[in-house]
């Protein structure tokens, strides 16, 4: 058996982190996490832990998105409750919040594969893990984490711009 | 060697090349400007790109849900409901034994106040002390938008038959709560019934759908006589139970002012739930519960000897979260001595200890939050409503005295 509370120790953290940013709940992302520990309990033996972990987290997600008709369902439910609770997120100003906003608005802009792979990279994730997790050549890996890169700091910094340029209109 | 592309230079920059090819391009980019020039700007872009995902580290709790959170009546609100389609089936049917006119359209009732219902046990007389209408009359009181809205609510959460009445009750009773304020509803339910005012509650198709529910009513053991002025004078209620079957209604009607249960989102590891204490008025309650995977693992795998030592502190370890659960349990491990205190040990086991100690208070925007350890399953407990923190307390004392009646009856 997979000594799964090894991995757990060693992996959940990052795990975690990778899906909060990449799901942007990190309920959700704790417990596809904690489903894929599952998952690895199951497995007998996994050559490359950290590639095989990111791999299944990222098709949990991925078949997750499928029922998104279920998922709508939810959110319809959780915006009437929403109405009635309104509970700030605990130390959020208003600064942080919308620096997330645009972060949010930002990784979403970009592709797919782009994206997971930056959001690996940031995890620690070396090419060859990359390479494994997603299925690219590990030749590509730097091609896509450059592209990615460029693409989420231009369009983060463009929308930082056309803030500032709101709020300067807005103090004018 | 020509000019590196960018995915070579973030290769190089993350440590990706191998030893020659990082070689070269560490020698190409000390003698090209241009490429030096690219390599500080992916250096830019790493760095800012980084900076920017941390951002997203702040991401809210519960925004979407894994599991699918059934819409599912509690099932203490099924029982409620039932408890006041009978006591205002029971109203009903006293009122038509008591009344001349039971059948011309509920315009005026006059009955005494205490009107002994033969075969039935000396009344208890329970002073209705309905939030605002008590010294209203029947209908100034209640404006057509908290009908409206009281109406809707227990439309949505009650069944066929037993909606009548809640929709009755929540429009007389202000705090509008569905099915678990007990006194009040209870007054109220046989006011809204017989209310000439009050057409489209008490429509005579209605009542008579009631009163047939109810045929068989008396034999269930509660009857509730009622005095109503046609003037919309004060209210009084005799609360007249049989010795059996009518425990219920006395349960209810003891407890001053019930939470509602308007929602729960359950999720692996956290459990949510939603309580209108008014209408509009809501608390959320968010337990964290302590049984996580991390615990699971942290248990059930074979341990050496000084690991078994931690695995018989479960409720220390399951008290920290995910990573942290076995972070702790692992320094635990490690230290092997740490224990936690024996009179903890002993309140967890016992489960004696039914109110937890006050916890953090906060206050942002409005919001008040509380945040305690629960003391019997070691959850992480937190409150959180837009009132004052002492009506907050007051709730969270409510809250943890109908967990507790919970508790106990699911463990008799």
């Amino acid at each position: 058996m997979t000594d799964v509370e090894r991995l757990f120790r060693t992996y959940n953290a990052a795990l975690v982190r990778y899906l909060t940013r990449r799901l942007g709940d990190r309920d959700w992302a704790e417990e596809v996490a904690q489903e894929t520990f599952v998952r690895a309990l199951r497995q007998t033996s996994i050559q490359n832990e950290r590639a095989w972990l990111f791999a299944v987290a990222t098709n949990l997600v991925r078949d997750e998105a499928r029922k998104d008709m279920r998922r709508r369902k939810h959110l319809a439910l959780l915006a009437e409750e929403e109405r009635d609770e309104m509970v700030e997120p605990e130390e959020t100003t208003i600064e942080r919040a919308q620096e997330a906003a645009m972060a949010r608005k930002a990784i979403d802009a970009l592709a797919e594969r782009d994206r997971l792979a930056l959001l690996m990279r940031e995890e620690g994730l070396d090419y060859n893990e990359i390479a494994e997790a997603l299925e690219l050549s590990p030749g590509s890996v730097g091609t896509t984490l450059s592209r990615a890169r460029r693409r989420l700091v231009e369009s983060y910094e463009a929308l930082q711009k056309s803030r500032e340029e709101r709020e300067k209109n807005a103090a004018s | 060697m020509q000019h590196p592309d960018e995915g070579t230079i973030h290769s190089w920059l993350d440590g990706a090349l191998s030893a020659d090819e990082a070689a070269r391009v560490e020698a190409h980019v000390k003698d090209c400007p241009e490429c030096a020039a690219a390599v500080a700007e992916a250096r830019g872009f790493i760095a800012a790109s980084s900076r920017i995902l941390t951002a997203l580290d702040n991401a809210p709790r519960g925004v979407i849900p894994a599991t699918a959170p059934k819409k599912r009546v509690d099932p203490i609100v099924w029982r409620i409901a039932a408890t006041l389609l009978v006591v205002a089936g029971g109203t009903f049917v006293v009122l038509r034994s008591n009344s001349g006119k039971s059948t011309s359209g509920f315009t005026t009732y006059e009955t005494p106040d205490t009107a002994p219902v033969p075969g039935f046990a000396p009344p208890i007389t329970i002073m209705g002390n309905p939030p605002r209408a008590v010294d209203g009359s029947s209908k100034s009181s209640v404006s057509s938008a908290d009908q409206n809205r009281a109406k809707g609510e227990a439309a949505d959460r009650a069944p066929a038959s037993a909606q009548r009445v809640l929709a009755g009750k929540s429009i007389g009773a202000e705090t509008g709560s569905a099915a678990t304020q007990a006194a009040p509803q209870i007054a109220f339910s046989g006011k809204a019934s017989i209310s000439p005012t009050q057409t489209k509650i008490s429509a005579p198709g209605n009542v008579t759908d009631s009163a047939g529910a109810l045929a068989a009513a008396p034999t269930a053991g509660v009857a509730l006589s009622g005095a109503v002025g046609s003037t919309g004078a004060p209210i009084r209620r005799a609360l007249t139970p049989a010795p059996a079957g009518s425990v219920a209604a006395l349960d209810a009607a003891s407890e001053p002012q019930a939470l509602k249960r308007v929602g729960t989102a359950r999720q692996i590891g956290v459990n949510t739930t939603l309580y209108e204490v008014a209408p509009g008025d809501t608390v959320t309650l968010t337990e964290i519960m302590s049984l996580q995977l991390g615990a699971v693992v942290v248990t059930g795998l074979p341990r050496a000897p000084t690991a078994d030592k931690s695995a018989e502190k479960p409720a220390t370890a399951q008290a920290a979260k995910s990573a942290a659960a076995v972070s702790a349990s692992d320094s635990q491990g490690g230290a092997g001595e740490a224990s936690p205190a024996p009179a903890q040990k002993a309140r967890a086991l016992t489960g004696n200890v039914l109110t937890s100690k006050t916890g953090n208070v906060q206050v942002s925007n409005g919001v008040t939050t509380i945040s305690w350890t629960d003391p019997v399953t070691r959850n992480a407990m937190k409150l959180s409503g837009r009132m004052s923190a002492e009506r907050l307390q007051q709730v969270k004392t409510q809250i943890e005295r109908e967990r507790a009646a919970e508790a106990a009856k699911k463990k008799p």
